[in-house]
């Protein structure tokens, strides 16, 4: 969320529900219009990738964060080719500062639905405290 | 020869009485679960009743789910006022069907040797009164009823003979031949469905000899059908590969070999597609039940709602749907996925309308103390009708398919199925699986070998 605040996404929420599913992350930058979405996953790289390519329906971007020690595991070349973005965390078990790097650049998701974005939007707009 | 498969609806919760209203009579037949039927009699009776005055439907069956009294009996029980007594409807069967049950209901599971010879058919007799009488006599108990009870009570369509679980150690099985074979003396024969409740693994190849045994002891009885129930066989998952409906196809056949119908009660396509080698149909619940293990599961209520995907044969949330079909226009969906009315009306010419299927709402939840999304009564009518309609079309499909059309559309379904990691099709390839067992079936067929 910090990561994502600090480049100016003015609305930050975590855990925003899409339909019946709950989103890690999704964050909104009004000056940008761009929405984001986040899913985190310790280990299962490929269910946190099915899960990313779902919220492509309502983000313009969307980005799948791995513990760093666990990203090599994942398919690049899967991500690039469904556009979906890789982040890695670090610093989690030395318990010192986190630090997050992009692994993977995500490109604009060819399957957002105008509705469902803007509904999210409000929505993030309506839980961001 | 082109038959069309059977499919019994089996009505899960009075909830779901509207869809029986609109559809039911597009079904072969309605089962009713005794227990839903003891803890809503009246309501039950006057849905049949409703039924009946609609069209020459329901042709209707009574669960007598005798195979509840054999379980561990936890699961016959519920917390009334900080006691943990028998739940009613059940007290009511047991009470109904007599001895051993009474004797022994939330006490202790029945086991084979309470079934004395000299007390099986005074049994039997019980099982078959209780699902001839079990409505009359619900009409008779109402006044408005009462004086024309007789005349109106629809009366089941077939009767179930009392069944039990039959694991890998076959522990039950002379007793349910036993009990069948008294069911068979004590009421027409015509009439007389004989359940068999088996466990998964009685499908693995390992328990071949087991499955011959149960096939050899259950044939002979010869009733006008047998009703299938392989304990939490998973169509689409992992623990129904090709060894395992090898052995399926190998049951099917060796029951329907002496005439009788065969039955799946929980089955889904595959089982659809099974009608070609001696299954006549099958059976589920309004949008679930297409597989269902033994042992009830005990609250979490009814599970989540989905959308039917028909080339998957298979259910998927809805944004997952919606994703995978993101790149299709409104009628190439039509043409590819489904044309049943209810998609019609949702999408018209906007594929993203579908979303309506999935709609959801908060409800805040004093357990987890926070709100959760739960679907919207509308999304769950939508969903469930697609469902009912999208089987009645497969049914159709399977109707006028040989099967090696069917094997040619399941190899056709599982390259789509493939193309599209948001449905997670992987890592279990079924579609792939059923079509490659479909087409061993074939062969030893075309050798007139049994299945190796």
């Amino acid at each position: 969320m910090q990561y994502l605040r600090r480049q100016g996404f003015q609305y930050c929420c975590a855990e925003l529900p899409f339909f019946r599913k709950v989103i890690d992350v999704f964050a909104y930058h009004p000056g940008r219009r761009i929405a984001v979405s986040v899913e985190m996953k310790v280990k299962n790289w490929r269910r946190a990738f099915r899960q990313a390519l779902v919220y492509q329906l309502c983000s313009d971007y969307v980005y799948v964060l791995l513990p760093e020690e666990y990203a090599h595991r994942a398919d690049i070349g899967l991500f690039r080719e469904h556009e979906v973005g890789l982040l890695t965390i670090s610093g989690v078990r030395s318990g010192g500062g986190l630090s997050v790097a992009e692994l993977v650049e995500p490109r604009r998701s060819g399957a957002r639905d105008r509705k469902l974005r803007r509904r999210q939007i409000d929505k993030a707009k309506r839980n961001t405290t | 020869m082109s038959v069309r498969p059977e499919v019994h609806l089996r009505i899960g919760t009075h909830a779901e009485k509207e869809y029986f209203l609109k559809l039911g009579d597009k079904f072969d037949a309605i089962i009713v679960q005794a227990n839903l039927f003891e803890a809503t009699s009246t309501g039950t009776a006057a849905l049949l009743i409703a039924l009946q005055a609609k069209t020459a439907y329901p042709a209707y069956s009574l669960d007598p789910m005798t195979y509840i009294f054999g379980l561990d009996p936890q699961y016959l029980m519920s917390t009334s006022r900080g006691k943990l007594t028998v739940k009613r409807s059940y007290r009511q069967i047991a009470d109904s069907l007599g001895a051993p049950l009474t004797r022994l209901v939330g006490k202790r599971a029945v086991r084979p040797g309470h079934f004395k010879p000299e007390t099986q058919r005074a049994f039997a007799a019980a099982v078959a009164r209780y699902q001839d009488n079990r409505v009359r006599a619900q009409l008779e108990d109402d006044p408005f009823f009462a004086a024309i009870a007789e005349d109106v009570a629809p009366k089941p369509a077939f009767l179930w003979a009392p069944y039990f679980y039959i694991d890998g150690h076959l522990e039950w099985l002379s007793t349910c031949v036993q009990l069948a074979a008294e069911f068979l003396a004590v009421t027409d024969a015509s009439r007389v469905a004989v359940p068999l409740l088996l466990s998964e693994g009685l499908l693995s190849p390992g328990n071949r000899s087991e499955l011959h045994k149960v096939i050899d002891a259950f044939s002979p009885l010869k009733p006008a059908a047998f009703l299938l129930w392989v304990s939490d066989l998973i169509e689409t998952g992992s623990g129904c590969g090709k060894d395992q409906i090898r052995q399926l196809i190998l049951l099917i056949r060796g029951l329907s070999e002496s005439g009788a119908k065969v039955i799946n009660l929980h089955g889904g396509f595959l089982s659809l597609c099974l009608t070609k080698f001696g299954l006549s149909g099958i059976s589920h619940s309004v949008g679930y039940g297409e597989h269902k293990h033994v042992t009830p599961v005990i609250g979490g209520g009814l599970p989540p709602e989905k959308y039917y995907l028909n080339p998957l044969h298979q259910k998927f949330a809805v944004p997952e749907v919606l994703r995978a079909i993101r790149a299709l226009g409104s009628q190439a969906f039509f043409e590819e996925i489904c044309s049943c009315p209810i998609c019609r009306g949702v999408i018209d010419s906007d594929l993203s309308s579908l979303s309506k299927m999935g709609e959801t709402y908060q409800k805040y939840s004093k357990k987890m103390r926070k709100d959760y999304d739960v679907a919207t009564p509308e999304s769950i009518k939508l969903c469930r009708y697609h469902y009912l309609l999208a089987r009645l079309s497969e049914v159709e499909l399977v109707a006028r398919s040989s099967v090696e059309d069917l094997i040619g559309l399941l190899r056709k379904q599982h390259e789509f199925a493939e193309k599209s990691p948001v449905l997670g099709y992987g890592p279990w390839p079924y579609l792939s699986v059923w079509a490659d067992a479909l087409d061993e079936a074939l062969e030893s067929e075309e050798k007139g070998a049994e299945p190796s």
